[in-house]
């Protein structure tokens, strides 16, 4: 009887022992001498024509291995992907190297390649390129102007994507309505900021000769395909391996252009070639996240009811396309959270300006549509002067109604059912924890201290992407791999999945390896994202661990010459019925059928495809109390409280630890982080000196509850844990700054980060700042 | 372009090496001493990720020259058994241990650094309250762990 | 961002070193903790020819009391002025102000007076420098020269090419202090710091941040001597302080002028508050 790895233990991480000792391999620790560096050129200008590129400073320079330019590209190479895209979409992708024009600074523009990285960057600085400036887009607003400067004319407008949604009937409730609210959130740019920046690698594999890339990404099968697709090379001559990657929260979740570019320079110079992103390059040309403005309107009755929401939705998506640009914006669909709200309009259209392209980042449009709707929740219990907690009670979807289909549907997941829930229940539990009816005890007894608890809901899709794949190969000694498509990313899923089979299979968590991020062993799967590791690993992985039980029990019944139905699988072993003497193992079954002469290593090599629709609906509701210095504007975060709801939880410790890591980068979003550009397009940070992170200092006191509603659309009845935390921290964070100012300080909806001179522009603009 | 011969023990093992006088500390551990624990997250000394001990101060990796360590000695992440003042090669450190039990890492880019400076300050400042733990970690950044559970796993190991 | 080439010199002594500026006039630049210097020349906005390393000179890390000033070396490091008893007790202010500067380890390696060459608006030891009239050595090929802080620091101000800072010299001020500042987050680079420091004779008050040069406020500081150790309210230093605001207000990237004019009475505040309860524990 096996009971080491059951399902739901606080098992400690086996990612963790190299990790803590410095032996984990990232990319950068795969560079051998010999290989060589790649620098970028990029573009220092927003939006500009290239009169020239010169490279006549760096060709004869014998450090220069190679340069590479548009025009030296290979003949009618093919653009970078973006996989969101509708019917009626326009095609504004990037190329691997611009041509003619530039549309963001960062952009590349050329690549040089040298023997080392300092040199490689020597040698770029003296490439010269040549620019007439053409004017920018740096706004969405100025970007919809009928005047505005194309960046791509041939497209006539700024505008490329637009998603419509409707239910019920909108203009009648609204008509009807007794209160009106309307607000507009403007949502600054952001930078993932993951630890380690990206990189990649591009070698031939000794023996095959097969171009070998490795990369830094959440991605790296559908990165093999979209190489193959770039440059030519048949897949089956590619193979992509994700080291350790360094965090990734959506910014590697693109195929970017420099991943490319090693590649190129492989088959071009014929040298192993790398290229390591550096902090400033990072800032420039990552993707960045969250930008758009967002209008809301809601129809309210006097008891409190919202019985209509309309929300019009501007994403500046920066420069072109990168792989999931229009999906932050066109979740504007999931609007209405967790609330009844009959009826529902809204348009989303995804805008280009001359900035950095933007992409999905942790929460992808969540935070923004969850920030939109709470501070409508709280506005409309002001005006109509109902308790906060009491207007949500009113308006949440009870917990018999699912299955619930929404009447939208958001892109990469189809229509929006949800699945499973108890909003009721996460709400009262989260009123307990933070401790809602004391508050106001506790904010009067503050002193000079000014106080405010806000509240909010997040109801976020997880488990998108489509089917994955799992296999299973057998060891002799008995134990199992199982080959994953999940990308480790940081968030411990060979843990997780290696707990899942385990306890599937009644095995030791000993028992299993798990295999992945190489497109050799691991299946051709979607990759790491939108919260969908744990759910479609563990579920690919449990029906792989199914069509390894039947092959066993086929083989043991072809062995001990038994009908099948009397063969069967329990706790890890096999139990026959008559004939079989004792459980066997599958160590056990390995050496009886070698002794038949059968290869039971290829019997039992097993793999499937987790077809089920999964996308699953995770829940929670957060609540915050902040402390803000009315002297200097100074909030800082005291308490948090979560209570979430992701179905069943494979492992607590680590769906907790997603959820603080969540928190913090909401809370970052909230109160420090902006990445800013100047009237000519220029990014003003370029640096952690400039762009604020949060720190040990503003991690706030954390009490986290689960519930555990299963999701019926999959037999584990998991949902994703990955970025409800980072979507519910900016709703509950921005409700507590509300709530601290008071409801006579004009609150600049969403326009954060609510940095200490934000906060008192707000004080100031209600007149009279200090009372102390 | 000019280099120079320069004598370096990295984790308890004495080199010699010749380097360009560019070459920055942490390239160098990392691409000439074999010290790929040794992690660049930002290049510029803000995030902590380059920590190590030179002559037994921290130091920011990245904002050294590798010719100003000539004739130093430099501790990475593999030698924290000794600033721990445990036994090598005997498993997991207490702090390692640690680190483990309380969840306080995910993806681990952040963490050699941090463990590094977080020995020598705790061989420094045994029982540190919260508020001086907070101290020492304004020098890192990590942006999955949320720092709670980092604040945690040192606060369960201080004396 | 990886630094340009450079040549590289490891002087020994103040003297050969003098000998290199006067060489390579304008082209070289000196390394001390580097803490301000290498990220500069990893982003290349700084490509000296030559780049000499002060840090192998002997006799330059010490902390000396003479009959009426303190002389600091150039490779006094900010955290061992931090934790020097002299300082805290003859130099008041200066611990107080330094605890605030980026985090230990920075501050092991980071110089004071590189820190206060380096001439970064808004450092918090800029307006320690000018509140308690520190003076600097400076040693060239021809000889010695010693310089008030308000000819090193602010805009356009800087050591003249061919010279180095050997020491700093603070007037021995045994005194109460206490110093405050606000910034994006706690913890990050300073936006509007103060120092208010007091002995039974007079009381002293500069800040740094409002202006793109700390700034000395003499009617701030008689308000707050006078009414010791009660602490004036937020909005009688702020009348004070337009007194005293003879520059323009700093505006930059990090923050703007409006938030910096309005925090300013706070921050002067509590670092007043600071300093009266430091009494109370002295
Ligand atoms: C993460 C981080 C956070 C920081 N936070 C703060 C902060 O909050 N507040 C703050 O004030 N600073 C901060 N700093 C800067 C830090 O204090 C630097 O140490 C200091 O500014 C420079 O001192 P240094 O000895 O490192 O000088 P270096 O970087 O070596 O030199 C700085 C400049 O001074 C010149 N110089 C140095 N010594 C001499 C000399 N003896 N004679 C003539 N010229 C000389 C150099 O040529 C160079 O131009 C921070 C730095 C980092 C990396
Ligand atoms: S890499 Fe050195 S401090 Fe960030
Ligand atoms: S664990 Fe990923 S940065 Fe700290």
């Amino acid at each position: 009887m096996n009971t080491a790895a059951p399902f739901g233990e606080r098992a400690r991480r086996r990612e963790d022992g190299p990790l803590l000792t410095g032996k984990g391999v990232f990319l950068a620790d795969l560079i051998r001498p010999g290989m060589a560096a790649l620098r970028v050129v990029r573009s220092t200008r927003a939006h500009a024509r290239i009169t020239h590129i010169d490279f006549s400073a760096v060709a004869n320079d014998p450090h220069c291995l190679g340069v590479l330019s548009a025009a030296t590209l290979p003949e009618g190479m093919g653009r970078l992907p973006a996989i969101d895209l509708v019917e009626g979409s326009l095609p504004a992708h990037h190329d691997i190297l611009a041509r003619e024009v530039v549309r963001y600074v960062g952009e590349p523009v050329a690549a040089v390649i040298a023997a080392d990285a300092y040199l490689a960057e020597d040698l770029a600085a003296r490439v010269a390129v040549g620019y007439d400036s053409l004017p920018p887009v740096l706004n969405v607003g100025e970007g919809i102007r009928a005047d505005a400067p194309l960046l791509y004319p041939q497209f006539a407008s700024n505008v490329v994507h637009q998603t419509i949604q409707r239910v019920g009937d909108p203009e009648a409730a609204f008509a009807r309505a007794d209160l009106l609210i309307e607000e507009t959130f403007h949502f600054q740019r952001v930078c993932a900021s993951a630890m380690e920046p990206r990189g990649a690698l591009a070698t031939l594999e000794p023996g095959t000769g097969r171009s070998l890339v490795y990369s830094s990404t959440q991605i790296p099968q559908i990165l093999r395909r979209e190489l193959a697709r770039l440059t030519g090379i048949p897949v089956e001559r590619l193979r992509v391996i994700a080291p350790q990657v360094g965090g990734g929260f959506g910014v590697k979740e693109a195929v970017y252009a420099e991943e490319v570019l090693v590649l190129l320079a492989l088959q071009r110079f014929g040298r192993p070639t790398y290229w390591l992103e550096d902090r400033q390059e990072s800032f420039l040309a990552s993707s960045q996240g969250r930008e758009e403005t967002l209008r809301v309107r809601a129809a309210v009755t006097a008891a409190g009811e919202v019985t209509a929401v309309d929300a019009d939705c501007l994403a500046d998506i920066g420069a072109a396309y990168l792989f999931l640009s229009n999906t932050p914006g066109a979740a504007v669909a999931s609007l209405r959270g967790p609330y009844r709200i009959a009826n529902f309009s809204s348009r989303a259209r995804s805008v280009v300006t001359n900035k950095t392209p933007l992409n999905v980042y942790r929460g992808a449009g969540c935070p923004q549509t969850t920030l939109a709707m709470e501070r409508m929740m709280d506005l409309a219990a002001q005006a109509l002067g109902l308790d906060r907690a009491e207007i949500r009670r009113r308006n949440l979807i009870g917990p018999d109604a699912f299955p619930l289909d929404r009447g939208v549907s958001y892109p990469g997941c189809g229509r929006v059912i949800f699945d499973s829930g108890n909003f009721p229940a996460l709400l009262e539990s989260t009123l307990e924890a933070i401790d809602y009816h004391g508050f106001p005890a506790r904010r009067a007894a503050a002193g000079e201290r000014t106080l405010g608890l806000g509240l909010s809901f997040v109801v976020e899709m997880s488990g998108g992407g489509g089917a994955e794949p799992a296999g299973i190969r057998v060891l002799p000694e008995g134990r199992l791999q199982l080959l994953s498509g999940i990308t480790p990313i940081g968030q411990g899923s060979a843990t997780t999945l290696a707990q899942i089979l385990a306890g599937h299979l009644g095995l030791p968590l000993t028992a299993i390896e798990v295999l992945t991020a190489d497109t050799d062993q691991s299946p051709d799967a979607p990759g790491t994202f939108a919260s969908r590791g744990a759910t479609l690993g563990g579920n690919a992985a449990c029906l792989a661990g199914d069509l390894l039980i039947r092959e066993a029990r086929q083989l043991a019944a072809t062995l001990y010459e038994l009908p099948l139905e009397d063969i069967r699988w329990q706790n890890g072993e096999l139990i026959g019925r008559a004939g079989v003497p004792e459980p066997l193992s599958l160590a056990g079954l390995i050496t009886k059928a070698q002794e038949h002469g059968i290869d039971a290593l290829r019997r039992l090599q097993v793999s499937g495809r987790y077809e089920r629709d999964a996308v699953s609906w995770t829940s929670a509701c957060h609540a915050a109390i902040v402390d803000l210095e009315r002297d200097t504007g100074i909030i800082r975060v005291l308490d948090y409280a979560v209570t979430h709801d992701c179905g069943r939880i494979a492992n607590p410790l680590l769906v907790d630890g997603q959820i603080m890591g969540g928190v913090l980068q909401g809370l970052g979003q909230c109160l420090f982080e902006a990445q800013r550009f100047d009237e000519r397009g220029v990014p003003l940070t370029q640096g952690f000196m400039d762009y604020v992170l949060p720190t040990a200092a503003t991690a706030p006191r954390f009490i986290l509850r689960h519930i555990e509603t299963p999701s019926p659309l999959n037999p584990l009845g998991m949902k994703g844990a990955g970025e409800a935390g980072c979507s519910g921290a900016v709703g509950a964070i921005a409700n507590a700054i509300a709530d601290a100012l008071g409801p006579q300080v004009p609150f600049l909806n969403g326009s954060g980060p609510f940095t200490p001179e934000c906060v008192l522009a707000m004080l100031r603009r209600r007149g009279g700042h200090h009372e102390a | 372009m000019q280099c120079l011969d320069i004598r370096v023990i990295v984790d308890g093992k004495a080199l010699t090496a010749t380097v360009p006088v560019r070459l920055l500390l942490s390239d160098f551990l990392r691409e000439q001493a074999g010290c790929g624990g040794l992690h660049v997250a930002c290049g510029h000394g803000v995030c902590g990720a380059c920590t190590v001990v030179l002559d037994d101060v921290p130091v920011r990796a990245c904002l050294l020259l590798a010719v100003q360590a000539d004739g130093a000695a430099v501790q990475t992440i593999a030698s924290l058994p000794q600033l721990e003042g445990c036994e090598p090669e005997r498993g997991l450190t207490p702090l390692q241990q640690s680190f483990r039990r309380y969840h306080a890492l995910q993806c681990g880019y952040c963490t050699p650094g941090l463990l590094v400076a977080t020995a020598k300050f705790l061989a420094g400042c045994p029982s540190p309250d919260r508020a001086r733990i907070l101290e020492h970690l304004n020098g890192h950044l990590c942006r999955c762990s949320g720092y709670a559970n980092i604040i945690a796993a040192i606060e369960a190991v201080r004396a | 961002m990886k630094p340009a080439p450079f040549a590289y010199a490891r002087p020994r002594t103040v003297l050969e070193t003098a000998g290199l500026l006067a060489k390579h006039t304008g082209a070289a630049r000196l390394l001390a903790g580097g803490q301000s210097l290498v990220p500069l020349l990893a982003r290349r906005l700084a490509c000296p020819v030559l780049l000499v390393d002060i840090n192998r000179i002997a006799g330059l890390d010490a902390i000396e009391v003479l009959p009426d000033q303190i002389r600091m070396g150039a490779l006094v490091r900010q955290q061992q002025a931090l934790c020097s008893e002299v300082i805290r007790r003859e130099v008041a202010g200066l611990a107080e102000a330094l605890a605030w500067v980026a985090n230990p380890v920075i501050r092991q390696r980071g110089t004071v007076i590189g820190n206060l060459i380096a001439n970064t608006p808004g450092a918090e030891l800029t307006a320690v420098a000018l509140a308690l009239g520190a003076r600097f050595v400076l040693r060239c090929a021809a000889g010695e020269q010693i310089l008030a802080a308000e000819e090193l620091i602010g805009p356009g101000r800087s050591v003249p090419a061919q010279a180095m800072v050997t020491h700093v010299l603070w007037p021995r001020r045994p005194a109460q202090a206490g110093f405050f500042e606000v910034a994006r987050r706690d913890g990050h680079a300073p936006v509007v710091a103060a120092l208010v420091t007091r002995t039974a004779r007079d009381c002293r008050v500069a800040l740094s941040g409002l202006t793109r040069t700390a700034l000395v406020c003499p009617t701030m500081a008689r308000l707050i001597g006078e009414g010791y150790p009660r602490v004036p309210s937020r909005e009688a230093l702020a009348a004070a302080l337009t007194v005293d605001l003879t520059q323009t207000v700093h505006t930059d990237g990090a923050c703007g002028a409006q938030y910096r004019l309005q925090v300013a009475p706070a921050v002067s505040w509590r670092a007043a508050q600071r300093m009266s309860l430091s009494r109370a524990t002295a």
